[in-house]
């Protein structure tokens, strides 16, 4: 079985985007506090029915993230948006909290999936959510895919892992700095990034000064197979507060990569290549398998503040396509007459082009482009609505 | 109230109701190996716990459960984890062994730990979170007065924030003799400096530059139905319990002065007061009659709008909402596509265009309605 590629989605033009380069679920939250990512966009209860529309549509699954640890007060508002998400008939919701897993089994039948923010490590604490009703167990970015694997035959439970993407530093859930430094609950979504901080560190006189907790981005393409070997269900990529950019780009690698597992051909060398290529096109920080084969080393810690600087930036979004005439373009970025741009289309590598000439929406020809207008360039065969357009930063 | 206690050396049991005994094999703070505490645990007649809390992902948990099958279980009056799958193991394999669980991390209502109290039968005692105030305390432990539970809390010693498996000192610094590490960290955010962070063989563990210092509010406690407090901090354990047994003020004003300490979360917990402002209040602003999004506004040309839900019509009024919340009231004279033809309506997933309205930008929201 080739697992699901579960995407994050931060707003509705993130679900579209993700969706469009192949998504097979997406994971977001709800315009709440029962959610990790207070600073998040969000959904709206309307743009949720809009969002479960599209994504049923497409066969994609929609999964509502319920991982706050819940004080009383969120549990007693949590019954009538239960109601809501019933009705409107998600996929499934993520969960973290015991008495939240107690109050939707008693209350629903939406299925329920425990959050990573649990640290279910091993197949007895599996055994005890299983028992709890719990459906599928996103596990811990600590266990490995051998251990993955025994869990899967010990429980015969859904599990889920992530692939790609930032990661906690601490046991999720075991984190508690931003609510002591900075007063935001980080188990509530108020996490501060406090571990993506510089610190001086002292012992007998000896100071050093590093990110000593900031891990590097995890980094799961090169296993897919061994995901897939150890049984896993879903692969989730991290990032509901990424842009576009990143989400679209990462969603269409591993879609791409998983689609070749599902014909049961073997993953090159020259396409690992490809796709790592791609990858570096947006931000990220250096990579790691983490923990997926053995327990995450010292090479796992990320001795820098920033991200690394990306190969290329967004400049725009394709906004419209006029077949035979033109594109319109969204412009994020400057970009100039000339410039060598590349298209991301939602199937296939990626389209480069030299821009001969752009125009106004007047027909005013232009040397280059100013941020929040539009431009129209020449048509482009393959390139739809909402296409990523980058520029070699 | 009942008094528990980390077991040391130079431990005195005078006063203590509960040793705890730490070892390395299973506690995420253990300085000293189980072997080389049976001489205590055979000649202490207070109650003793094993404490096992670290948490284990399946190789650690094969290790841990080879020492737990491995040991004499019964020196010891209960076992305390946090792993539920510890808990879990417990309850199958060693039904009969009395169980504490440690809910400092999360476990913040009624319902989770009702069911927390529910999950085993030998469930003896929980060590309730820190995070929680006295009201939702004392709420919590109503609603749960109904279980034969106890229920534990700390009244002094160091407070974790971070607790990860991973060596993050070793790159830097040499471990002791004894396998630990031991530093001060300073963050860039001032003014947060001081934290004690630790690396043995379980992880990195960083704790709060201030210890937890309950001792004020014991009265409080034991009102709210809370029978049993931690003394954590070894340094400071006899004044602490000292304090506990004769409340001499003076023996609280020795602990006060001698480290920094703060009361945490214990009066009241805002922790969540700051996430509306977290929020871009613009995106609560979805509602009825929602058409799209301004996606580009060329002034004294066009408003270029992404057609996300309901279509324009010519003559028909719209509001527009400015991302700092200004609205503007217009009815559309003119309406056109991207190739410049003249449109009587859009439709759902087109780009429109009206005349430009003074005053709206990119990211201004349009709606098919004059209302609020």
């Amino acid at each position: 079985m080739t697992p699901e590629l579960l995407a994050p989605a931060g707003n509705l033009e993130k679900l579209k985007v993700v969706v469009s380069y192949g998504a097979n679920a997406v994971y977001l939250g709800g315009k709440n506090q029962f959610g990790l990512r207070a600073a998040s966009e969000n959904f709206t209860e309307e743009e949720l029915l809009e969002a479960v529309h599209i994504c049923h549509q497409k066969n994609v699954k929609v999964y509502v993230v319920l991982n706050s640890f819940f004080h009383d007060k969120e549990i007693q508002k949590l019954p009538l948006y239960l109601d809501f998400l019933s009705s409107i008939e998600v996929d499934a919701v993520i969960v973290s909290d015991l008495g939240v897993v107690e109050l939707i089994r008693s209350y629903c039948s939406i299925p329920i999936h425990l959050s990573t923010q649990s640290s279910c490590l091993n197949l007895y604490s599996a055994q005890f959510w299983k028992s709890r009703g719990v459906e599928r167990i996103v596990l811990g970015r600590e266990v490995s895919l051998d251990e993955a694997k025994r869990i899967r035959e010990a429980t015969n439970l859904e599990l889920e892992m992530f692939v790609h993407g930032s990661m906690c530093m601490a046991y999720s859930g075991n984190c508690v700095i931003s609510n002591y430094t900075s007063g935001r609950d980080s188990n509530r979504g108020g996490c501060a990034h406090s571990c993506r901080f510089e610190y001086e560190l002292e012992d007998n006189g000896k100071k050093v000064t590093d990110t000593f907790m900031s891990s590097k981005d995890l980094f799961g393409l090169r296993l897919l197979k061994d995901y897939q070997k150890a049984g896993i269900s879903s692969l989730k990529i991290e990032g509901r507060m990424k842009g576009p950019l990143y989400a679209g780009t990462i969603t269409k690698v591993y879609a791409e990569a998983l689609k070749i597992l599902d014909q049961g051909k073997e993953l090159t060398q020259d396409l690992i290549n490809q796709w790592e290529d791609e990858l570096k096109k947006v931000s990220h920080r250096d990579y790691t398998e983490a923990s997926l084969l053995n327990k995450a080393s010292e090479e796992s810690i990320y001795h820098q503040r920033e991200e690394s600087s990306r190969e290329f930036d967004v400049v725009g979004l394709v906004a419209d396509v006029v077949e035979d005439e033109f594109l319109v373009i969204e412009v994020r970025k400057k970009f100039n007459k000339g410039d060598r741009i590349e298209f991301l289309p939602f199937r296939g590598p990626h389209q480069e082009t030299i821009i001969p000439n752009m125009y106004l929406m007047d027909d005013t020809e232009v040397d280059f482009t100013n941020p929040g207008g539009l431009v129209k360039i020449p048509y482009i065969p393959n390139i739809g609505i909402n296409n990523i357009v980058r520029k070699r930063a | 109230m009942k008094i528990v206690a980390n077991y040391s050396p130079s431990i005195e049991l005078k006063h203590l109701d509960e040793i705890l005994f730490c070892p390395t094999q299973t506690s995420r703070h253990g300085v000293m190996p189980f072997e080389d505490m049976l001489p205590a645990l055979n000649s202490i007649k207070a109650k003793k716990v094993l404490v096992w809390d670290i948490l284990m992902v399946q190789k650690d948990f094969d290790t841990a459960k080879a020492f737990i099958e491995k040991i004499d279980i019964q020196l010891f009056d209960a076992i305390r984890v946090q792993d539920l799958g510890a808990l879990e193991y417990l309850k199958v394999h060693f039904p009969h062994i009395p169980v504490q669980f440690n809910a400092e991390t999360g476990y913040h209502n009624a319902k989770s730990l009702a069911a927390l109290c529910e999950s085993h039968d030998k469930l003896e005692k929980i060590i309730v979170s820190l995070e929680l105030s006295k009201t939702k305390l004392s709420e919590i432990m109503q609603v749960l007065d109904k279980y034969s539970v106890r229920f534990e809390i700390m009244v002094i010693g160091p407070l974790l924030l971070f607790y990860t498996p991973r060596s993050l000192l070793s790159p830097h610094f040499n471990k002791n003799a004894d396998g630990f590490i031991t530093v001060t960290g300073k963050s860039e955010e001032t003014p947060h400096k001081g934290f004690r962070i630790i690396e043995n063989q379980h992880g990195t563990f960083m704790f709060h530059p201030k210890d937890h210092l309950l001792l004020d509010y014991l009265d409080e406690i034991e009102k709210i139905g809370i029978k049993d407090i931690r003394v954590d901090s070894n340094d400071l354990y006899k004044n602490a319990v000292d304090y506990i047994n004769n409340r001499d003020p003076k023996d609280l004003e020795k602990i006060k002065t001698s480290r920094p300490h703060i009361k945490g979360y214990f009066n009241v917990n805002k922790s969540d007061a700051l996430f509306s402002k977290l929020k871009n209040k613009h995106f609560l602003k979805k509602e009825d009659g929602f058409v799209g999004e301004v996606l580009s506004s060329q002034k004294e040309s066009y408003l270029a709008i992404k057609i996300l839900k309901d279509g324009l019509k010519i003559g028909a009024p719209i509001r527009i909402v400015t991302p700092e919340g200004k609205e503007k009231r217009v009815t559309i004279k003119k309406l056109w596509n991207s190739r410049g033809d003249k449109l009587q309506s859009s439709t759902k997933g087109s780009l429109a265009f009206i005349d430009f309205v003074k005053g709206v930008s990119k990211r201004s929201f349009v709606y098919n309605n004059q209302r609020p």
